[in-house]
């Protein structure tokens, strides 16, 4: 049979298993979604979906289906084309997978919520928007995704409506989300103006690309991945249930912005500067993520900031020229931050709510699946030899030490790694070690099969991935092959510094000083001052200004300048400035007579 | 809301707060306790100022250097205002009179609730008259000082608005 | 939720204010156009008498009442309240709406819908705001002038030209066989 018709009816065949629960209820009457069916449909997407993959692994075929079209413009064509390569294939059961581990836990997690099928519905809806995303190969069936997983994302967030801060996160993540639309708006336009195509394929620039367009892109990425200046909508994001943090703001959805750009790489590769602004950008975000997860107390605005600071160094990549690099650490970060999610959502459920990791401790004895996938995931993100993150982040740092490249953001990527072990080691240490400070009274259990088997297949997935991956994917470009020991050695030793500076660290706790807040801390905690400066001033002037032209402004301008007051003050002027020349004086009139007269006639002798 | 705190409301307040700081910045136990003692023995010095002047100046210095040594992060509770589970269930939080809107057929399938149900509001409608006299009787002249409602006064009375204590919904859904 | 919440308040207002003038109205009812003439705010108060009357009309106390100062904006009588948000109230305290953090009856800020809990937050900052600015403007200065010097010295491993066998493969990369090829040693004794 031929394989690339094999790879694009499974694909299909994949995509459309998970539309069966959306579509059956409309279908058919007594048609009911459990969350259970949702779960086993995504186990059965998954399951399904590794047959394309392993189809195109061994064939290496990469394609694309042209479906149907959609007729806006008679010479714009805008067709229904999916794109079957390394990409995608790679993606979707890596996404299908961590899903179905993550829907499998929320059934235990959110047991006692009601309205738990509709939790499941939304996020299936993410998850075919996130293929939808991924899959696409016409910028509008990808801006489709796009927009389809930023109302999900909000949906999601402000799950618990009734909650102030949910709202207002829920809110935070649309803002800056359509903030970065507007740059993927104008880079479409731009495309759609200069390439007449929004096929991703067509739009290869023979020469350089002009500079805007990309910056557009690199808005719209830094917006849907968080990098630095628009990246407080993430930990703000944390008020939704822990698998929405799993599944949404970890593992899938904040990736898309990089997936973007790894799309449109062709475009990105041959301008510089755009390479250097990712780079920047990148080094900026993953610096700054590192350093607000270094004193943050919430487990889960910990892993957060941590997965801020991963799709900083994944912006890196992308700016050192490497998109594969890149995509390989999206696939493996997928596993071990949906399971470091999972940890801390398993224990947050033992702990009664509790996210406070000053009072958690111990807890290795009373939750020992958990913590020890916990330790499983941060060792990954550490970066620990052969665990998965080991692949993808131990690349990108070789290629950045060998590269030609800004010094300062090398600087910054480097100790952001470093700062990667501190944070990891630091929530080790307080979470499952020690003395325990929790409550005596906490529902603590993991017996449920529902926790266990999510978490040891995400365990053995963030263990195996990296090298799964690594073994099917052949690198598009050479990767540096010699190297100084050193060179070759930075990323494990910058990370055992880290380690090292987290045990000093946490032996200065021990002293019985009396603590005091400098500014460093307060940076830190704070998260750089950005949330209250920007967050009060931006929303302070664009309200006011707002309220004033809205009722002032536009109220005064019709009814005063232009309205009703604005004429009868027109018509009160106009009369008297005629009262003027009523003096009563005959020859004034006839004088006046004589003058419009010789005008008329003059102007009807020249037509 | 709230009248004006006395000044050892005032003072217990700070002392409670700077408790609560001083164990948001020691994440060990013993350290806290060796602290807290420290923090106890520093407000023990003053318990005797009779002077209110010197009590005033000694509340405003400590309230001051609590402001500049408090904890960027505090801990709190996950369900007290600013936690992490405050209002998380308050969008399943329905008033009890919605039930009065339910139709026949669905008031069926509950039918022992809802014939206690009736006779709870016939409970209501005979203490309402009640209530409404004692609250009328008990505020002044000049309209309310406090906020707070009287209990019931009288043998066989029921607190006045019980109804609305009674009948609140669950913190947490089923 | 808030614009639910709004609505209520608003609606309540009108509610209260509706009693208040014994307007023969049965409860519940609603104009089909928004608010009456009677219940926007009226002529800016001049005397005494006028502004205790607007006080009571807005349940505030006299001495609380300040109106917006008459510019013809269209404030009219309307109550000049502090620039608080919703944030700074008490939070413990049992308020007839716990969203809004707002009694019934009370009287609401001009531009309430921007001070409510997901807007505008005014609450004290721990740390002064001169202080966070600088110190912000000052972490993001250093990078972007560490940028630029980074881009000037970039970091970069050095490598030599590559050496190949053949005198550099003379032969290979065309050149003349006919003619002596130029010897290229990449050593030195």
């Amino acid at each position: 049979m031929n394989p690339t018709l094999l790879i694009n009816t499974l694909t299909l065949l994949t995509l459309a298993i998970l539309l069966t629960p959306i579509i059956l209820p409309i279908l058919f009457k007594g048609f009911k979604n459990t969350p259970l069916t949702t779960t086993r449909t995504v186990k059965t997407a998954f399951l399904v979906s590794l047959a394309p993959t392993t189809v195109f692994i061994y064939s290496g075929l990469e394609s694309i289906a042209s479906h149907w079209e959609w007729k806006f413009i008679m010479s714009f064509k805008i067709p229904l084309s999916l794109k079957m390569d390394q990409y995608s294939m790679t993606f979707l059961p890596i996404a299908l997978f961590v899903t179905w581990s993550i829907l499998q836990f929320a059934m235990w997690y959110m047991a006692s919520e009601p309205h738990l099928t509709k939790f499941f519905t939304y996020l299936l809806t993410f998850l075919i928007a996130m293929l939808l995303l991924t899959t696409a190969n016409n910028m509008f069936l990808l801006f489709i995704g796009w927009e389809g997983v930023g109302i999900m994302s909000f949906l999601l967030i402000g799950w618990w409506q009734g909650r102030a801060e949910a709202n207002t996160a829920a809110l935070q993540a649309v803002i800056y989300n359509r903030i970065g639309d507007i740059g993927l708006i104008l880079s479409m336009a731009w495309l759609a103006a200069t390439y007449n195509t929004w096929e991703i394929h067509q739009a290869i620039h023979p020469h350089q690309t002009p500079t805007l367009p990309l910056m557009g892109l690199i808005l719209a990425a830094a917006g849907k991945s968080a990098q630095f200046g628009l990246h407080p909508w993430l930990p703000a994001a944390m008020e939704g249930p822990t698998p929405v943090s799993a599944l949404l703001h970890s593992s899938t959805m904040v990736v898309a912005g990089i997936f973007l750009l790894i799309r449109m790489h062709p475009l990105l590769a041959t301008n510089q500067k755009a390479l250097t602004t990712c780079l920047c950008l990148g080094a900026l975000s993953t610096l700054f993520a590192a350093t607000c997860a270094l004193t943050q107390n919430d487990i889960k605005k910990i892993i957060a900031f941590s997965t801020s600071s991963q799709l900083g160094l994944m912006m890196v990549a992308i700016g050192l020229n490497l998109p594969q690099l890149a995509f390989l650490h999206i696939s493996t970060h997928a596993f071990f931050k949906a399971m470091l999610f999972l940890c801390s959502g398993s224990i947050i459920h033992s702990l009664n709510g509790e996210q406070d990791i000053r009072k958690m401790g111990g807890l290795q004895k009373t939750l020992p699946v958990t913590t020890s996938c916990l330790t499983i995931g941060n060792l990954a993100l550490m970066g620990t030899p052969f665990l998965a993150g080991f692949y993808s982040k131990d690349l990108i740092i070789e290629s950045l030490n060998t590269s030609y490249l800004n010094t300062w953001a090398l600087t910054l990527t480097l100790l952001a790694t470093a700062f990667t072990a501190t944070y990891s080691i630091r929530m080790t240490l307080l979470v499952q070690a020690g003395q325990t400070r929790t409550p005596p009274m906490t529902p603590i259990n993991e017996n449920n099969p529902l926790i266990t088997a999510p978490l040891t297949r995400l365990a053995l997935g963030s263990i195996m991935a990296g090298m799964l991956i690594t073994s099917f994917i052949t690198p598009t470009k050479t990767p540096p092959m010699t190297m100084p020991l050193v060179t070759k050695m930075a990323a494990i030793l910058v990370t055992i510094l880290g380690v090292i500076l987290a045990l000093e660290l946490s032996n200065m706790t021990r002293t019985p000083a009396h603590p005091k807040p400098n500014p460093l801390v307060n940076f830190s905690s704070l998260l750089g001052y950005f949330n209250p400066l920007i967050h009060r001033f931006c929303s302070k002037t664009l309200l006011e200004k707002g309220q004033n032209i809205a009722l002032h402004l536009i109220d005064l301008s019709w009814l005063k300048k232009m309205g009703p007051e604005g004429l009868a003050e027109l018509q009160v002027a106009a009369s008297k400035a005629m009262t003027l020349t009523h003096t009563g004086l005959i020859k004034a009139y006839l004088g006046s007579f004589a003058l419009s007269i010789l005008v008329m006639v003059l102007i009807t002798q020249t037509l | 809301m709230a009248a004006y705190l006395t000044h050892q409301q005032k003072v217990l307040r700070l002392y409670k707060k700077s408790l609560r700081h001083l164990e948001s910045w020691c994440i060990h136990r013993d350290k806290y306790r060796y602290l807290a003692c420290l923090l106890r023995e520093r407000f023990d010095k003053n318990k005797d100022v009779k002077d209110m002047v010197k009590a005033t100046e000694l509340l405003k210095a400590g309230q001051e250097e609590f402001w500049a040594h408090q904890h960027p992060q505090p801990y709190i509770f996950p369900d007290s205002p600013g936690g992490t589970s405050y209002e998380r269930y308050e969008c399943y939080k329905i008033p009890e009179w919605c039930l009065d809107y339910w139709h026949p057929s669905e008031k069926a399938m509950y039918p022992d609730y809802f014939a206690k149900r009736e006779q709870w509001k016939k409970l209501k409608q005979e203490s309402w008259e009640k209530e409404v006299k004692q609250l009328e009787e008990e505020t002044p002249r000049d309209g309310p000082k406090t906020e707070a409602l009287p209990p019931a006064r009288k043998e066989g009375h029921l607190p006045p608005l019980w109804w609305q204590f009674v009948t609140r919904p669950r913190e947490i859904p089923m | 939720m808030a614009a639910a919440g709004r609505g209520g308040v608003l609606w309540q207002r009108a509610a209260a204010r509706l009693r208040a003038l014994r307007v023969a109205a049965p409860l519940g009812a609603r104009a089909a156009s928004g608010l009456s003439s009677e219940q926007l705010p009226g002529p800016y108060p001049r005397t005494p008498e006028e502004r205790a009357a607007a006080a009571k009309k807005y349940n505030m106390r006299v001495e609380d009442y300040q109106p917006y100062p008459d510019d013809g904006l269209g404030y009219g009588d309307y109550p000049m309240l502090p620039k608080r948000s919703a944030h700074e109230r008490d939070p413990w305290y049992q308020w007839d709406q716990p969203d809004m953090r707002h009694n019934w009856g009370e009287p609401m800020h001009w531009d309430f819908d921007m001070y409510i809990r997901n807007r505008f937050d005014t609450s004290p900052t721990q740390i002064p705001w001169h202080t966070m600015r600088k110190h912000f403007l000052m972490f993001l200065s250093t990078m972007l002038i560490m940028f630029g010097i980074g881009e000037f010295y970039p970091s970069y491993r050095p490598v030599g030209p590559k050496q190949y066998p053949f005198n550099d493969l003379y032969l290979e990369r065309g050149g003349d066989p006919n003619k002596e090829a130029p010897v290229v040693t990449h050593y030195e004794i």
